[in-house]
């Protein structure tokens, strides 16, 4: 029997879509590509007998086009300190092997997995307040979003059947950049959201 | 200022890709925005009035995003409404009596043309739901499907600060149309952002209700 596995995390994504993106209602992503980085900070959680509290991983896709359409190349990022069980946990998760909604589907639909990344990830989040910044390769950073009479909207996506997260509240990233390889883009007021996500064997559930 | 307030059933169509960008302040999908979009009162009253199963329609223009302006309107009132009735959703939909986005929005219109009374069908079935205004336009929404899978969306958006709504369920609106004789009012679309919502209004706009 596979390994079963939980966590509970606090959830920060950011892409190149408009706010919103309008791929959380299956429209097309307004660039007509997808850049994408999800990062967690699991609260509590496990991997088989392995605790997760603590670890913070990111992964970024890139999609030459629609999400479902696949061809994607994508890179997971492991914050420095977690254990070398927690990373190999970390690995199995991300790379689909166990379940878990978009690890699974998400991993389907990419043609090129670079080697996972050991870094320092700085992730701090409070409500719609973001910053991230993985190693020297990633920074992004998140704001509430406004009207254009400058009051502030706090929206919320309600996902029932949402693979990444069932509710969230969407964002503006006001900046964001990778420099990886092939994973190379810079984006500037565009969509983000923040969750707190429970994932299991199953996908999100939470 | 004469005290409002109605519960109704509310369908929204315009040309934006599903979930309307502009629910996130983002600019809409195709530059401009053109929208047919109505109410069936369930209940409700203007001062004296009661506006309970009053069915209205309001078409949208603008030639750019809704906060830019220079915006046209023209409110459809079911032929059914009474001369007082008429008179209240005038005034709630010329911004003069405050309420959201019927205050907010004239304030964007350059041109409100006259009402026009017309038949309107109004069939509310969650995401299943449609209307038409006899001899100008409809509206007719369905689930989103999934691509992969084709399998029924079922998505909603919360907007706390909403200025029409504070809750709604995102549908695809599989066809809208409107003709009417004015300049430049023919539109017509298909698979675009729908959302429908039960959703009270009073002076001061749509009021959040208990989840």
């Amino acid at each position: 029997m596979a390994t079963t596995w939980k966590f509970e995390a606090d959830y920060y994504t950011n892409c190149n879509c408009d706010w919103g993106c309008p791929c959380n209602f299956n429209a097309r992503p307004t660039q007509g590509t997808c850049h994408g980085v999800g990062t967690y900070r699991i609260r509590k959680g496990r991997f088989g007998d392995t605790r997760l509290d603590g670890a913070i991983f990111a992964t970024a896709y890139f999609f030459p086009g629609p999400i479902e359409r696949g061809n994607a190349i994508r890179r997971l990022y492991i914050d420095r300190k977690t254990t070398t069980a927690q990373r190999k946990a970390i690995e199995a998760i991300g790379g689909g092997e166990y379940g878990g909604g978009i690890f699974e589907i998400f991993q389907k639909l990419v043609s090129k997995s670079y080697p996972t990344r050991i870094v320092d990830i700085d992730f701090r989040i409070e409500g719609p307040k973001v910053y991230l910044r993985i190693g020297d390769l990633s920074e992004s950073q998140s704001e509430a979003l406004s009207y254009p009479d400058g009051s502030t909207i706090l929206p919320k996506f309600v996902l029932p059947h949402g693979i990444e997260f069932k509710e969230a509240l969407a964002t503006n990233t006001k900046r964001w950049w990778i420099r990886d390889e092939e994973l190379l883009a810079s984006h500037e007021n565009v969509y983000g959201a923040v969750s707190t996500v429970t994932y299991t064997n199953e996908g999100c559930v939470a | 200022m004469v005290r409002w307030s109605f519960e109704a059933e509310y369908i929204q169509s315009c040309n934006c890709a599903y979930g309307c960008p502009c629910a996130f302040n983002a600019l809409p999908t195709n530059g401009n925005c053109e929208a047919l979009v109505a109410w069936h009162i369930r209940n409700g009253h203007m001062g004296t009035t009661k506006l309970d199963g009053v069915t209205f329609a309001w078409g949208l223009r603008w030639p750019g995003a809704i906060h830019h302006g220079n915006g046209a309107s023209r409110l459809y009132l079911d032929s059914r409404a009474s001369p007082a009735q008429k008179e209240a959703i005038e005034t709630i939909t010329s911004g003069k009596a405050g309420g959201g986005v019927f205050a907010i929005f004239p304030t964007t219109i350059a041109k409100a043309y006259p009402t026009k009374a017309a038949k309107i069908d109004f069939k509310f079935k969650g995401h299943e739901s449609s209307f038409r205004v006899h001899g100008v336009g409809e509206v007719v929404s369905e689930h989103i499907r999934n691509p992969a899978t084709g399998a029924p969306f079922e998505g909603r958006i919360l907007l706390p600060g909403g200025i029409n709504f504070k809750k709604a369920d995102v549908t695809s609106v599989k066809r809208w149309q409107l003709k009417d004789d004015l300049p430049g009012w023919n539109m017509a679309y298909q698979n675009v952002a729908g959302f429908v919502a039960v959703q009270k209004y009073n002076e001061n706009g749509p009021v959040k209700r208990a989840a």
